[in-house]
């Protein structure tokens, strides 16, 4: 076929599919039709995953938490050096390093490692809560 | 509508907003329809698809990247629920080879056609456009009733920019070959 051939063919078929190509309407109770199936809906249509904690929360947490260890290795000093003498050899090892850590009395480090992992249990807890709720 | 209102509206939708789910009905109803009644051939299919399309739409509100307009991304969902619609009720596909290629010369083509009673037109588009398939009619739709640029057909469809341009021209042939041979039909038995 032809370019020009091509181009007249294009705009007979324009024409004429505008002109008598049927054009039936949607019925008039549509939009009402619609609207009733999403009041069916209990959620709202957002799917997203909204955390508990905003970015400014989590920024501020991450801040604090390292501005804590450090400050914490500082204050310790020499206990600091028994911490990374302490790196397990083994399985059983690695069971008194844990064990260590959580009651060695240093506070600090176990206020630190409580908070952090009760605010990672709680972003966790969220996600999986969003993720039933929502499917 | 101007397209940061209708962002406004999506915001309110995606909030959980069910009442401007309406506006947005309202606007795109004829729209989704007519490319839905194009594909499934079927005015009650094509209802149900325009509603099943702004059911999906509103569900899946929030994938909308806003890179394309909404009107596209629309056209998209509905595209892809009713080609999906016509392969569950497993339509017949009619192959160019159905008819003997007898295409009339241009002139002759739109003479033929031009000297046909109104009713008589309306029932030649109609046979054509039912010989296509199911996604063809959605482009011819795209191409000829909506005029829209091979760029948005393109996102609409999810088929690249070349690819819409060969089916569409294997489209247009089809329509010309069929159209052809129904007008020497006519012509025949006029004499």
């Amino acid at each position: 076929m032809k370019k020009d051939d091509q181009l007249r063919i294009d705009q007979f078929l324009s024409k004429s599919l505008k002109e008598h190509a049927d054009s039936p309407q949607l019925s008039a109770e549509f939009t009402d039709n619609v609207m009733e199936k999403l009041e069916g809906y209990q959620t709202s249509f957002s799917k997203s995953y909204k955390p508990i904690l905003g970015w400014k929360f989590r920024a501020f947490y991450g801040l604090f938490f390292l501005g804590i260890i450090v400050i914490s290795w500082m204050l310790i000093g020499n206990t600091a050096l028994n911490y990374t003498i302490a790196v397990p050899q083994s399985i059983s090892n690695l069971f008194s390093f844990y064990n260590n850590f959580f009651t060695s009395g240093d506070n600090l480090i176990l206020i630190t490692a409580s908070i952090s992992l009760g605010i990672w249990s709680l972003v966790l807890l969220d996600k999986l809560l969003n993720r039933v709720t929502l499917g | 509508m101007k397209e940061e209102i209708e962002d406004i509206i999506i915001d309110k939708i995606i909030q959980g907003d069910k009442s401007a789910c309406r506006i947005i009905i309202d606007k795109y109803k004829s729209f989704v329809f007519n490319l839905a009644f194009r594909i499934v051939n079927n005015r009650e299919d094509a209802e149900e698809v325009t509603q099943d399309s702004f059911i999906k739409a509103f569900r899946y509100l929030e994938s909308f990247n806003r890179k394309a307009k909404f009107s596209t991304w629309l056209y998209r969902i509905t595209f892809n629920t009713a080609v999906s619609k016509t392969r569950k009720k497993k339509v017949e596909k009619n192959s160019i080879n159905d008819v003997p290629e007898e295409m009339l010369p241009v002139d002759a083509f739109e003479k033929s056609f031009n000297l046909l009673k109104e009713q008589q037109q309306k029932k030649y588009i109609s046979i054509i456009l039912a010989k296509l398939s199911a996604e063809e009619r959605g482009l011819v739709t795209m191409y000829y009733l909506e005029e829209m640029p091979m760029e948005d057909i393109s996102d609409a469809t999810g088929l690249t920019k070349s690819n819409v341009k060969v089916k569409i021209h294997r489209a247009r042939q089809k329509l010309y070959v069929h159209l052809s041979h129904l007008l020497k039909q006519e012509a025949r038995e006029i004499l």
